[in-house]
């Protein structure tokens, strides 16, 4: 390979080719169809650059930006919109000190994402969707009335929670809510059972339960504090298994990538259905399924381990980095990539809050052990030091 | 339900979270899209979030209705003619490059992480020692030289390593990666 080629192909590695060295690569690789490596290599090369510049596009920033600046335009509207232009003389001076004063404040508000960028967990939100489709945002701390397209009453969205107030049997409907990557929220069902449902999953459930069972559908994780009726058993459907219960709290963790399935009980008794075998936990026991076909298991654990998530903090014990970057990635809405495969099986124990900054929790872990974090944009690199 | 409709609900309700939702589908597939008339990132990324500020203030959701993507991409690309020409700068390759593509081609930002995605975990099942130093080469843009110092072997060494990686990623991926770059050199 001539110096001049091999000079090209090593600048491809760092920067865009002009248009002359461009050609003249590509003149060179046509006429040297053998040197397939070089070929494939160019290719890599460029495929790399263009992934490292799209992950370095900063998307929480940006958005930052746009969030403000959309936000600013609707203020200022809505706050021309009251005056009539007759009257626009007088209030010249006050409007423009508002302006000023705004355009200060929103300056100053500007600043701070950019001082120092940051990779912050979930904040509190969902999606609820009705059975005719219709869609509704639930935001951290606000309150709102959801009402059926029927016209009846069906749910309260109150402080990251939501409470189905829905009383009507003959008018009982499907719904659904949706948590995204990085969300978290809160639902009280019709019965008075409380679940938190955590990032990227979901749960079916009717607006008011109305047969023998009280049947629940659900997708990822979520942890269920069961309101007592022995009447009408608790049933919650997964993938794979179907949990029948009476009154009790427990946690199930389902999610369709991941390679298992646990249901762990804190109190009460639940059954596990699976295949039309029966599992029974008794409390501090868990239940877990392997996607690869082998039998179930029943054992003893710590629930905290599993349960902890709800009440804002992350637990671990002896957790190989592999399932723990897992979680976080869900939480953090980050992607992590290995560069040396033994950092997989590193083994880690300890408990976060989950509030914690993605950099902080990062650099604790970077202290305590032999594992290096490479942060570009939100992909993760992770190597051996 | 499809995102896009669950996006147009949202919109049409003037729920924020519609407009943060198709940002987050759409920002950087855009950006990217963007770099290809205007050189420079930043002014790729002002274009983009111009846009996003005036589908915002316009309110005009149901005009877009049938097809909120190929609305943004024409959006992105008359503004980007606009600058070049506002700058009396017209890009070479431009005319060239552009032959042939239409924003139907563009992946969205899932479709763009599931192919970065494909090429990691097929980097991933190298070898421990040639993943290193194709990582260090492709991902990270360093030199032969500068790896070969690091792990104390000769470029020679460097050299061989990845021509065993290239012949070995060969069959699985080079036409997905070359899908990727055709549409974004």
């Amino acid at each position: 390979m001539p110096d001049r080629i091999e000079h090209i192909i090593e600048e491809a590695a760092r920067r865009e080719l002009s248009g002359e060295e461009r050609r003249e690569l590509e003149e060179w690789l046509a006429s040297h169809p053998g040197e397939r490596d070089i070929r494939d290599l160019w290719h890599y090369l460029e495929a790399g650059r263009i992934i490292r510049r799209y992950r370095a596009i900063d998307e929480r920033k940006a958005w930052t930006k746009v969030d403000q600046r959309t936000t600013r335009r609707a203020a200022w509207a809505s706050r021309v919109g009251r005056w009539r232009w007759w009257a626009a003389a007088a209030v010249i001076l006050p409007v423009a000190v508002g302006i000023f004063w705004g355009i200060s404040r929103w300056g100053t508000d500007a600043v701070k994402p950019v001082a120092v960028q940051e990779i912050k967990g979930g904040v509190t939100k969902a999606f609820f969707e009705m059975a005719d489709g219709k869609v509704v945002s639930l935001e951290e701390n606000q309150l709102k009335d959801i009402v059926s397209s029927s016209g009846t009453p069906l749910a309260k969205d109150s402080v990251n929670t939501l409470v189905v107030t829905a009383e009507k049997k003959e008018a009982s409907e499907l719904c659904r809510i949706w948590v995204p990557q990085g969300g978290e929220y809160q639902v009280v069902l019709a019965d008075g059972t409380r679940v938190w449902i955590n990032s990227e999953s979901e749960l079916r459930f009717p607006s008011v339960f109305t047969r023998a069972e009280r049947v629940v559908e659900l997708v990822g994780e979520a942890y269920f504090e069961v309101s007592r009726d022995t009447l009408h058993p608790f049933v919650v459907i997964t993938g794979e298994t179907s949990i029948r219960v009476l009154g009790t709290s427990f946690n199930v963790c389902s999610y369709k990538e991941d390679d298992f399935e646990q249901v762990t009980l804190a109190q009460g008794a639940v059954n596990v259905n699976y295949r039309s075998q029966k599992y029974r936990l008794e409390p501090g026991e868990q239940f877990e399924l392997k996607k690869d076909g082998s039998k179930p298991v029943v054992r003893e654990v710590n629930t905290d381990l599993y349960t902890s998530w709800k009440d804002g903090m992350f637990r671990f014990q002896d957790m190989p980095l592999d399932d723990l970057m897992q979680k976080l990635q869900r939480w953090y809405n980050i992607k992590y990539f290995f560069v040396h495969a033994a950092c997989r099986d590193y083994r880690f124990t300890g408990a976060i809050r989950r509030d914690v900054d993605f950099r902080e929790f990062v650099a604790l872990m970077e202290k305590t052990t032999n594992v290096h974090f490479t942060i570009n944009g939100n992909t993760v690199m992770i190597s051996e030091k | 339900m499809e995102q896009t409709e669950h996006v147009l609900a949202l919109l049409k309700q003037g729920d924020k979270r519609g407009l943060e939702l198709l940002f987050r589908q759409f920002y950087k597939p855009l950006v990217m899209y963007a770099t290809r008339y205007v050189p420079l990132q930043e002014d790729a990324e002002d274009i983009v979030q111009d846009v996003f500020v005036k589908l915002w203030e316009t309110q005009r959701f149901e005009l877009i209705e049938r097809n909120l993507r190929s609305y943004l991409y024409q959006s992105v690309n008359n503004r980007c003619l606009d600058v070049l020409e506002k700058n009396k700068m017209v890009r070479v390759e431009v005319s060239d490059s552009l032959l042939g593509f239409t924003e139907a081609d563009m992946p969205d930002d899932e479709e763009w992480n599931t192919r970065m995605d494909e090429i990691y975990a097929a980097v991933e099942r190298l070898p421990e020692r040639t993943r290193e130093i194709f990582t260090a080469i492709v991902f990270q843009g360093k030199r032969y030289k500068d790896v070969a110092d690091e792990l104390g072997i000769s470029v020679n060494t460097v050299k061989t390593t990845m021509s065993r990686a290239l012949s070995a990623l060969r069959n699985e991926l080079t036409d997905r990666a070359c899908v990727l770059l055709m549409l974004f050199v």
